[in-house]
C-alpha cells in the first residue's frame, strides 16, 4: 500500500493532499452526501422504494384491472419511470441505475454461484455494445408490436422477465455483466448520460498512480490485520487477486467500516474515467477507495462531447447505438401522431400484408438504414470539408456525439410530454389499487396534468430546441478542435443536420397526438 | 459395480433448476389474466354505442341500452367512462340520462384525443344489481 497519512480515529479529516485538489466542484462535498454515499447500505436505501414499486407493478399488472390508465404497472412504468429517468439524466446523472432494484438479485446470484459452482467469463465476442443494440431494437419493437404501454399484464411480465434475466446473467457470468452487456434500459441510460452534468473522477491522480491494488476496480476487504488469515481461509480476498484486496483497517485513510467493499462491477477504473458510459453511479468506487479519493465532479453537459471521450476510445458500437437512438427516438415520437399511421398503411399496401409486426419491422429497418446512411454521409461530408481523408467510420466516431445530444433532446421532450400530461394520475391509480381490492377508498380521477396542456408544446419544443442548439454548438466546437481554421467549413453539414433534426422534432411535437394500439386500424 | 461420481455442481445445478422451474410454474398459475368485472347473471345485458358511427375528437353522444331477460329496463343508474389505452390520460366520465324506455343517453361526453379508447359502462339496476361492460373503439381526428 502507499504511504499516506493514516487516520484511525473516527473524526479524521480527509487527507490534505486530497483537500482542495482541482476537479471542479465535487458534489460529494455537499454536507452529509459523502458520508451517505460511503455508507455501506446507501444504495439499498434508494433501491428499496423502487423494489416496493416493482412489487406493486407485478401485483397490479397480474391481478389488477387490465386498463392501462387505471393500473399501477402501466402508469408507473410507462409514465413515471421514463419521466423521472430523463429528468434525472438531465439534472443529475444516471440515478436510476444507481437505485435499480434488479441489483438486489446480487444476494441470490452469489448464493447460486456458490451452490452451482458455475461462473463463466462473458464471451469475448459479446464484449461490446452490439448485442445491446440488438436487444434495444427488440425491446422497442416489442413495445410497439405488443402495445406494451397498454397492457398491465405484459408490463408486469416484462418486469418479472427483467429480474429473471438479471438473475440468470449475473449467476452464470461475473457480476455486472448484465448491466454492461445486456440491459437495454441501462444502456439507454448510459448513452443519454452523455450530456449529464456529473461524472465520477479521481480527486488526486497521484494517489491513484501510487495505489497498488486498485480497490475501486477490484474491491477490497478491510479488517484488523490479524484477521487476514481468516478472510483468506474463507476464500474471499487475496492481495493481488483480481477480485479484491485485503486492506488492513489501520491502512485505510478514512474508514467506513469493516468487511468487503466490492469494486466497480462494470470494470471502470476511476482515474481513467472520462465518460459516464457504463457507470451505474453505484458508488462502489467511493466506498472501496481506502484513500477517499473519489469525487462526483460537476461538468458542463457538452464536455464529454467536445472532449471526444468516445472517439478517443474508438467506441464504434457505442457511437452507433447513440446514432440509432436518435432515429429510433424520432420514430417513437412519430408513432404518436396521425401521419405515422398513414405511412404505416401505405407501407402495408406496398408489402401486401396487414401484419402489424411485419410493417413495424420494415419501418424500423427502413428508418435505421436511412438514418444511419444519412448521418454517416453528413458526418463524412463534414470531415471532407475539414480536409480529413479518413473513412466514414472515423467521421462517425468524430461527430457521433452530435447525434447523441440530439437523441437526448428527442427522448427527453417525448418522455416529459407524457409525464407532464399525466404525472398526478399516480395518486388515483394507487387509490384505485386499493379500491379494486375492496378497501373503502374514494378514487378521484380528476388528478392529471402537472402543467396546463397549452404549455406542453412549448415545453417540448423548448427542450428539443435547447438540445438542438447544444448539438449545433458541439458540431462547431468539434470542427474547430479537429480542423482548426478549416473547421468553419467542416461545421456546416453537421450543424445543419442538427438544425434539420430539431425542426422535424418540433414539427412532430406540434401535431395533435393520436394514441393507438392498432397500427393499421381496428380491422387488422 | 462401478459408480460414476457426478460432475461437481451438477446435482446442485439440477436442484436449483427444479427450484426455479417450480417458481416459474407457480408464477404462471397466479399470473393468468384476471377476469374483468361484468360476469355473472347472463339475463342482464348492457349494450353501448356512439351515436356517430365514426367518432371524432370532441363532443359525442353515447347511447346505452339496459336489458333484463330481453326486456328494456328503465330506472337504472348508468355511468359512462371513457379511458384511453395509454396511461396518464384523465378519464372522461358522464352520467347518462334515463330516456324512460330502457335507453340512456349521455349529454356531456367528449373524446379529448384521437386514438384508441375503451368505453366502460357501469349500470346499477333498480334492484341494486350492478353490471359493467367495456367497449373498445377508435376515435379519429
Amino acid at each position: 500500500m502507499i504511504e499516506l497519512p493514516t487516520a484511525g480515529d473516527a473524526g479524521a479529516q480527509r487527507p490534505s493532499h486530497v483537500r482542495g485538489a482541482s476537479v471542479g466542484f465535487d458534489l460529494l462535498r455537499i454536507p452529509g452526501l459523502r458520508a451517505l454515499v460511503r455508507w455501506r447500505y446507501a444504495r439499498l436505501l434508494f433501491q428499496i422504494p423502487l423494489l416496493v414499486l416493482a412489487l406493486f407493478v407485478v401485483a397490479d399488472g397480474l391481478t389488477g384491472r387490465q386498463l392501462a390508465p387505471r393500473n399501477v404497472a402501466t402508469t408507473s412504468v410507462w409514465l413515471h419511470y421514463r419521466g423521472f429517468v430523463v429528468l434525472a439524466l438531465a439534472f443529475v446523472g444516471n440515478a436510476f441505475c444507481a437505485s435499480c432494484p434488479l441489483m438486489l438479485t446480487r444476494g441470490p446470484t452469489r448464493w447460486l454461484k456458490r451452490v452451482t459452482g458455475v461462473e463463466r467469463p462473458w464471451p469475448r465476442v459479446l464484449r461490446s455494445k452490439w448485442l445491446v443494440i440488438v436487444l434495444l431494437v427488440a425491446f422497442l419493437l416489442s413495445y410497439e408490436i405488443f402495445s406494451l404501454w397498454s397492457s398491465p399484464w405484459l408490463t408486469a411480465w416484462l418486469v418479472i422477465g427483467y429480474f429473471g434475466a438479471a438473475l440468470a446473467t449475473d449467476t452464470l457470468f461475473p457480476a455486472g455483466t448484465f448491466c454492461r452487456y445486456v440491459c437495454p434500459l441501462g444502456n439507454f441510460n448510459f448513452v443519454l448520460a452523455h450530456t449529464s452534468p456529473s461524472v465520477i473522477a479521481a480527486l488526486d491522480h497521484d494517489v491513484c498512480a501510487r495505489c497498488e491494488t486498485k480497490p475501486c476496480l477490484h474491491g477490497r476487504v478491510t479488517d484488523d490485520a490479524s484477521t487476514r488469515a481468516q478472510w483468506e481461509a474463507a476464500g474471499l480476498p487475496v492481495e493481488g487477486s483480481r477480485r479484491a484486496s485485503f486492506v488492513p483497517l489501520d491502512e485505510v485513510v478514512h474508514p467506513n467500516g469493516r468487511g468487503a467493499f466490492p469494486g466497480c462491477e462494470t470494470g471502470l477504473f476511476v482515474p481513467t474515467v472520462t465518460s459516464t458510459m457504463d457507470c451505474t453511479m453505484c458508488f462502489n468506487c467511493v466506498r472501496a477507495c481506502p484513500y477517499d479519493n473519489v469525487a462526483l465532479r460537476v461538468r458542463a453537459p457538452w464536455r464529454e462531447a467536445v472532449r471526444d471521450a468516445w472517439g478517443r476510445r474508438s467506441w464504434t458500437a457505442v457511437t452507433f447505438m447513440g446514432i440509432l437512438l436518435l432515429w429510433w427516438g424520432l420514430l417513437n415520437a412519430l408513432a404518436m401522431i396521425g401521419p405515422f399511421f398513414e405511412v404505416a398503411a401505405a407501407l402495408s399496401a406496398l408489402l401486401g400484408s396487414r401484419s402489424e409486426a411485419l410493417v413495424l419491422v420494415a419501418l424500423f429497418a427502413l428508418v435505421s438504414a436511412v438514418g444511419l446512411a444519412l448521418t454517416t454521409l453528413t458526418f463524412w461530408l463534414g470531415d471532407r470539408l475539414g480536409g480529413a481523408r479518413a473513412g466514414p467510420l472515423r467521421a462517425v466516431r468524430r461527430w457521433g456525439s452530435v447525434a447523441v445530444i440530439l437523441a437526448v433532446g428527442i427522448w427527453t421532450a417525448h418522455y416529459l410530454f407524457h409525464f407532464l400530461t399525466g404525472a398526478l394520475q399516480i395518486i388515483p391509480v394507487f387509490a384505485h389499487f386499493f379500491e379494486y381490492r375492496g378497501f373503502a377508498v374514494d378514487t378521484n380521477w380528476r388528478f392529471g396534468a402537472l402543467v396546463p396542456s397549452s404549455w406542453l408544446f412549448f415545453i417540448g419544443a423548448g427542450i428539443a430546441s435547447l438540445y438542438g442548439f447544444a448539438a449545433a454548438a458541439a458540431a462547431a466546437a468539434i470542427a474547430l478542435r479537429d480542423f482548426g481554421a478549416r473547421g468553419v467549413w467542416a461545421m456546416w453539414p453537421v450543424g445543419l443536420f442538427a438544425v434539420a433534426i430539431t425542426v422535424v422534432t418540433v414539427l412532430v411535437m406540434g401535431q395533435p397526438m393520436e394514441m393507438r394500439g392498432t397500427l393499421l386500424g381496428p380491422a387488422s | 459395480m462401478k459408480v460414476s461420481s457426478p460432475v461437481p455442481g451438477t446435482v446442485a445445478l439440477r436442484r436449483v433448476s427444479r427450484w426455479l422451474l417450480s417458481i416459474l410454474l407457480a408464477t404462471s398459475v397466479v399470473a393468468c389474466r384476471p377476469p374483468e368485472a361484468g360476469g355473472g347473471d347472463a339475463s342482464r345485458t348492457v349494450s353501448a354505442r356512439v351515436i356517430d358511427d365514426s367518432p371524432r375528437t370532441g363532443p359525442a353522444t353515447i347511447e346505452v341500452e339496459v336489458l333484463r331477460d330481453g326486456e328494456r329496463v328503465a330506472g337504472a343508474s348508468v355511468r359512462v367512462t371513457g379511458d384511453m389505452t395509454h396511461a396518464g390520460m384523465i378519464p372522461v366520465v358522464s352520467d347518462a340520462v334515463d330516456l324512460g324506455d330502457g335507453r340512456y343517453r349521455t349529454e356531456s361526453f367528449a373524446f379529448t384525443m384521437a386514438g384508441d379508447w375503451i368505453l366502460s359502462v357501469d349500470v346499477t339496476y333498480p334492484d341494486a344489481v350492478t353490471r359493467q361492460v367495456s367497449v373498445p373503439l377508435s376515435v379519429g381526428r
